[in-house]
């Protein structure tokens, strides 16, 4: 029996090459962040919390808008979300976290998801059992910091959660593999 | 679910690796096996009876816990 659904073993290489330059990229930019400057770049968005009225007045208009009250409708001239700057637009953005992001998931996901040299369904089996237990992982770290940490912090929380499920199961994996050939070594 | 597979190789003087590439599996799969840590699949089961020339009950045999 054989995984279905994985990667050549050739593309773990690149795997590899990519998740390596994504976590150097986001290591210097902890770092030296304020030392580097800010790349831009104009790009479209399809949403954007601009709008929100008290941080950027802009996202929002006076519009017309139905209300309900008691026995009907009214009309009421209301600060609306502005469609125009709400949904899809072009602005300058910072853009280091959107490719690191990229590079990040994309590199996370071929080392991962890529055969082993020899897959057959004892590496299956090692696979599918690191991937449950990564996840069980995952989410009792998420639930723990969804009890102790609050606000801001809590949205640095949700950004690194994008990556740890797959480096979880990353060292999990390998460790076990690891454990298994070493144990390989002591045979004939 | 026990196994002699260890014995079977003895008898016909072939090592974990040269079993593994006979019948297609990881070297740690054999060994894993030889351990009793892995259940191999039917397919998996057959071949290496096949490789040893005997039926897979003669290799592979339950355990009262099964």
């Amino acid at each position: 029996m054989q995984t279905r659904y994985l990667f050549p073993h050739s593309f773990k290489k690149i795997g590899w090459i990519l998740l390596i330059i994504g976590i150097v990229w986001t290591l210097t930019l902890l770092f030296f962040w304020h030392q580097l400057p800010g790349m831009q770049l104009k790009v479209p968005s399809i949403y954007s919390g601009y709008g929100v009225p008290l941080l950027n007045p802009k996202g929002f208009e006076y519009n017309n808008v139905y209300e309900k009250v008691e026995g009907g409708y009214t009309v009421v001239n209301k600060l609306v979300p502005d469609r125009k700057h709400w949904f899809i637009m072009l602005n300058e953005r910072y853009i280091s976290g959107t490719l690191i992001s990229i590079i990040l998931i994309i590199g996370a996901i071929l080392v991962s998801c890529s055969k082993e040299k020899a897959e057959d369904e004892f590496i299956a089996k090692i696979r599918l059992e690191s991937l449950l237990w990564a996840t069980y992982i995952n989410y009792l770290m998420l639930l723990f910091s969804i009890i102790f940490i609050y606000d801001e912090d809590f949205s640095w929380v949700l950004v690194y959660n994008m990556f740890t499920l797959l480096i979880i199961f990353l060292v999990r994996f390998n460790f076990i593999l690891y454990k298994s050939t070493r144990a390989t070594k002591n045979e004939k | 679910m026990k196994n002699n597979i260890r014995v079977e190789r003895a008898i016909l003087n072939i090592t974990q690796e040269e079993l593994a590439k006979k019948i297609g599996v990881s070297r740690q799969t054999i060994n894993a096996m030889e351990l009793n840590k892995y259940v191999p699949s039917t397919v998996l089961a057959l071949k290496i009876a096949n490789v040893f020339g005997k039926k897979v009950e003669d290799i592979f045999y339950l355990e009262k816990k099964d």
